[in-house]
């Protein structure tokens, strides 16, 4: 089997992500490129006798090396083995796809030309002669509509056929190493008027019409403001039914399932108490959450690609640069309620260090997932009369706090103005529901490796402290139940005067929903101690339960789309045993302090890296230090104002 | 001349050429002989709108644009 590499080139927006999805489906995979922050996309697909290996470079309009994006694709068709271009253009926008098109001319490659988004030109009563391209450039053409899969299939067999016939593009003469910009725009633009036609009768453009509403400086704001509430709602409501099955499916079946079989075998009770305590207590806690993850991560995805959120940019210039921040900074700021690490690395898209340093900073205190998990737990638990306040309130105070760490450091370390604004707005498109769904599964998939891995290993850990020195009586003698006593005197201040919570906090550095893990592990070896009523468990017939409870949760999952209010947080929740422990380490002021705490303090170590990354360590753990001042100091004021 | 919301316009050179976010407005498509309309305008913003390509630019940058309304 012979491999070819080949590099999918194009300008942002053209739909390269969706053909690449569309070509690949799940072999798709998500990296970085190495030494830098900027995403990379490949996938390997085998077709016929050939492995391909596809690449997918940054999106950028030139080659010339104007930021980070440009210098990779370069590097990469340079210093790489490539063997084929899939250069895909935008068919609402051929001419200025065709400039980069142009640019490739030199690298002598074999290329195909793909141009998506037919559909959207047609519209715009754009016509394309790809045959007349074909021939003016000596490549094949293929137009395609990838969200909906058209044109795809030819793709793999061209890239074969202009990998074997060796179809390198050309324009009849020889052209230089580096193309000046005239030359550029004038292959591109003397091409452009040979292949498109244009009618002179058009529909009107949908984007025009619902830009007059979404960047309309009051309707654009409410209308941000339902969209922002619109996410939570449906991310909550939607996942709800399906986190109580999870939880029901691990304790009332997988738990007593392993149990009966231990039994069985007449192996070590130690067994069924790992697995109970460390394995369900640690990670199965964790993995409940996946259904939450995973919806907040479609919806995050399908705003990404709609189109809606560089309008928000546009549309919060105008204050955000009042507190010296750039109308920009909004986009990572969004993409970190999805995950923190994706938008520190999507603030390389702001142009100046300090901007970016600002929005690194502010970033750890925009509130995700993780700690959503924290929050829902004890929120629940102690103001069940109305958590989704506590919720928002939490959110907002994040907001705050990183307002506030934006405007101190601006008045000191950060002084200056603010740079050039220039984006685009894509056109408003209903992304492919496929893409969408590949694209949130390659995250939730990172999330339960680290449940499987990172958060498996700090249960089994933190059991392990729990369980020595051996023989240990209660919990509390124990080598965990000492490390968190040394503690208490630090969190003391905040109300935390519990050994069980102050030891769950250490290993929550390298994640935050640990915390929840490892109390998970920790109370739940307590309450081995107390007597367990043994029950009869039948296999077959606790499995048909659960199916149906599984029915059941699909059912609600959708009856909850239909109502505006927050459902989940109408019910009341039951009381399992787990949490009726918890209940009893905190009062109302002590877990509002603990919920900041877990709030602003940058507990997560993939958030540390990567900001070590982008901006070194020394002042990646400077920020950390002041997380954690700043989370110990609110924290122990909100306790001492409520207690 | 000021650009203005709901006007169209036609660039005629950039001026002070050096600027580098000039050069990413270029590849974006802006380029002399361009005709383009002024969306609308928000604080210190444009939204433009030129062929098919909808770009927001800061009005200092805009000031490097010499145009004439059509």
């Amino acid at each position: 089997m012979k491999r070819i590499t080949v590099a999918v080139v194009g300008n942002p927006n053209v739909g390269k992500t969706t053909l690449l999805n569309a070509i690949a489906g799940t072999s798709l995979k998500v990296g970085n490129w190495p030494g830098v922050t900027v995403e990379k996309k490949e996938a390997f697909v085998k077709f016929g006798d050939y492995e391909i290996h596809f690449v997918d470079l940054p999106g950028i309009y030139t080659l010339e090396p104007i930021s980070e994006d440009e210098k990779i694709a370069i590097n990469f068709l340079k210093n790489e083995k490539v063997d084929v271009i899939l250069n895909i253009l935008d068919a609402t926008n051929l001419e200025r796809s065709l400039l980069l098109t142009a640019e490739l001319i030199p690298f002598k490659k074999p290329t195909i030309l793909v141009i998506n988004l037919v559909d959207e030109a047609q519209k715009l009563g754009i016509e394309i002669d790809e045959n007349k391209l074909s021939e003016l450039l000596g490549v094949k053409v293929i137009k395609t509509v990838a969200s909906k899969g058209i044109g795809v299939k030819e793709v793999l067999p061209t890239i074969i056929e202009a990998y074997e016939k060796k179809l390198i593009p050309s324009v009849g003469k020889e052209v230089s190493e580096k193309l000046s910009e005239d030359e550029k725009f004038a292959i591109a633009h003397g091409i452009y008027e040979e292949v498109v036609k244009k009618k002179k009768f058009v529909e009107r453009d949908l984007t025009d019409l619902i830009d007059n509403f979404v960047l309309h400086p009051v309707l654009g704001i409410l209308i941000f403001v339902a969209v922002i509430f619109l996410l939570f709602k449906i991310a909550f409501d939607f996942s709800s039914p399906f986190v109580d099955w999870i939880d029901g499916f691990f304790n009332d079946f997988l738990i007593p399932a392993v149990a009966s079989i231990v039994n069985s075998l007449h192996a070590p009770e130690i067994i069924s108490r790992f697995f109970a305590e460390a394995v369900v207590g640690g990670v199965g806690f964790v993995l409940t959450f996946v259904p939450l993850i995973f919806v907040l991560y479609l919806l995050i995805t399908f705003l990404e690609m709609s189109g809606y959120i560089p309008r928000v940019a546009f549309l919060f210039d105008k204050y955000l640069h009042r507190l010296g921040l750039h109308g920009k900074s909004v986009i990572p700021l969004i993409l970190a309620l999805g995950c923190n690490v994706p938008a520190i690395v999507a603030t390389r898209t702001l142009e100046s260090w300090r901007e970016k340093l600002l929005v690194i900073a502010m970033i750890p205190l925009i509130s995700c997932p993780a700690r959503l998990v924290v929050f829902s737990f004890f929120a629940l638990m102690f103001f069940p009369e109305y958590p989704a306040l506590v919720i928002t309130a939490l959110y907002l105070l994040g907001i705050l706090v990183a307002f506030f760490t934006a405007i101190i450091l601006k008045r000191t370390a950060l002084k200056g103005g603010i740079s050039h604004f220039v984006i685009e707005l894509p056109p408003y498109r209903f992304p492919s529901l496929k893409t969408v769904l590949n694209i949130s599964w390659i995250h939730v998939k990172d999330f339960i490796y680290r449940a499987g891995t990172l958060i498996f290993a700090a249960s089994i850990f933190i059991w392990v402290l729990l369980n020595l020195p051996p023989g240990v009586s209660s919990p509390k003698d124990s080598f965990a139940g000492k490390i968190g006593q040394t503690l208490i005197p630090v969190f003391k201040p905040m109300g935390i005067d519990d050994w069980q919570a102050t030891t769950s906090l250490i290993p929550a550095f390298l994640a935050r929903e640990i915390v929840l893990s490892s109390m998970g592990v920790i109370y739940s070896a307590e309450e081995h101690l107390q007597e367990k009523n043994e029950e009869s468990f039948e296999f077959a017939k606790a499995l048909e339960e659960q199916l149906e409870l599984l029915a059941t949760a699909v059912k609600d999952a959708f009856t909850s789309l239909f109502s505006l209010s927050l459902q989940t947080f109408e019910v009341e929740e039951e009381e399992g045993s787990l949490r009726y422990l918890i209940k009893q380490s905190f009062d109302k002021a002590s877990a509002l302090a603990f919920m900041i705490f877990i709030l602003i303090y940058t507990s997560c170590l993939g958030t540390y890296a990567t900001m070590g990354r982008e901006i070194g360590y020394k002042l990646a753990t400077l920020f950390l230090g002041y997380s954690f001042l700043l989370a110990w100091l609110v924290g122990t004021i909100t306790y001492h104002i409520f207690k | 001349m000021e650009l203005r919301a709901g006007e169209n316009f036609e660039l005629l050179e950039f001026q002070d050429g050096n600027v580098p976010f000039l050069s990413k407005i270029k590849s974006m498509g802006l380029r002399e002989g361009k005709r383009f309309k002024v969306v609308m305008e928000n604080g210190r913003v444009y939204l433009i709108k030129l062929d098919n390509t909808r770009i927001v630019l800061d009005k200092s940058l805009a000031r490097h644009l010499k145009v004439k309304r059509i």
